[in-house]
């Protein structure tokens, strides 16, 4: 829309053609384009004032009490309300994250300070290793021991 | 004109009326009557509400010309008032901010209201909901009974597509009646500002109701 339109639109809407300068008619007249889009206005207009409210429309007797009522009952509610709200809920969940936070470091801190224990598949592999060669040692010993019997009854029969 | 709408700025013409008396919404009667209800005195609160009743019952009336709905949602609408004067701000008038307060209640029901119907309608077999289709397409399929009630619906339908302040501005323009100049001084904004917002909200309006026709029946999102 064309600025002489433009500038005056408001006025022209409102039905106030003798606020509108010449200028307006005169661009009116040699722009079809200013002059379609000022017709749909000009429908919207009316379709928009379909809103007014035909005559006098007033609440029953007794419109303040039914009020009152409705805040008490909404006060009331809006106790609970604060449970949903969605500020509280972010809070909530602000709040989870930071205990997530504080809990994975503690345990993450309380972990490394206690005795090595091996975790990776390596480290059990040579922990394993380990446990194989004190077995080895162990039944090697009880062999020795077995045969020193072996040998002590071996002597006492000769 | 499509290639120029929206391109060119909206310059202050020098025939423009620049804002005049600027009103400080502070020192007004009202805002003396505001003052009192933030202080929890309920005589003054009892005050706006014989004051503004009628006003907000009709605005109300004029977007669901239902009675019941209209009581149901104004006194919704003096309880949220009750609730978050302690907020308002007197950048504008009490009455531009309760009328705000009142539209969007009434979008809000409607909105409401549409949610339920989607929520009852789920619960219905593939069935009810064939028949029920059938019966919807009979109905579109009459003519309009009355052009003054479809004109109104769509109305409704289109204003949805605005920002509450801009639904607001346009209806305080068109369905009160009030004048650029009175809405600067209800809004605090300047002439020229309010000129803008309108010409623009007017041509959201135009561009959804093209997109509705269009594609009837479809949402004008």
């Amino acid at each position: 829309m064309h600025q002489p339109i433009r500038d005056n639109l408001e006025e022209y809407l409102k039905g106030s053609a003798r606020k509108v300068p010449q200028d307006f008619e005169a661009h009116l007249e040699a722009c079809d384009d200013c002059a379609s889009e000022l017709r749909s206005f000009q429908a919207q207009a009316a379709m928009l004032r379909s809103l007014q409210s035909s005559g006098d429309v007033e609440p029953r007797a007794g419109f303040y009490a039914r009020v009152m009522d409705r805040i008490e009952l909404d006060g009331r509610a809006s106790m609970w309300a604060v449970l949903l709200q969605p500020n509280f809920g972010r809070r909530i969940a602000m709040a989870s994250a930071v205990l997530v936070v504080l809990l994975g470091t503690y345990f993450v801190t309380a972990e490394s300070s206690e005795p090595l224990v091996p975790t990776a598949p390596e480290a059990a592999f040579t922990s394993g290793q380990a446990e194989q060669a004190s077995f080895d040692q162990d039944s090697l010993q009880q062999q020795r021991q077995r045969d020193a019997v072996l040998v002590n009854l071996a002597a006492y029969h000769e | 004109m499509k290639g120029l709408t929206g391109v060119l700025p909206f310059p202050v013409s020098s025939s423009e009326p620049r804002a005049k008396t600027r009103v400080d919404h502070r020192n007004t009667e009202e805002a003396a009557l505001v003052r009192r209800i933030q202080a929890q005195d309920e005589l003054a609160f009892r005050e706006i509400v014989e004051r503004y009743q009628a006003k907000v019952f009709s605005i109300i009336f004029g977007i669901l010309r239902n009675h019941n709905d209209a009581e149901d949602i104004a006194q919704q609408v003096f309880s949220k008032i009750y609730f978050s004067i302690k907020n308002f701000d007197f950048r504008s008038s009490l009455l531009t901010w309760i009328y705000k307060i009142t539209v969007n209640e009434c979008y809000d029901y409607l909105r409401k209201k549409r949610v339920r119907k989607l929520v009852y309608e789920s619960d219905f077999s593939e069935e009810d909901a064939q028949r029920m289709q059938n019966i919807d397409t009979a109905i579109d399929q009459r003519p309009a009974v009355d052009t003054q009630l479809a004109q109104r619906d769509l109305a409704i339908k289109l204003l949805e597509k605005l920002s509450p302040e801009d639904r607001s501005l346009l209806l305080l323009k068109e369905v009160e009646g009030h004048s650029v100049e009175e809405l600067a001084q209800m809004t605090g904004m300047n002439e020229n500002t309010i000129k803008v917002k309108l010409f623009r909200a007017r041509q959201k309006l135009l561009k959804a109701s093209q997109r509705l026709r269009r594609a009837p029946g479809q949402n004008v999102a």
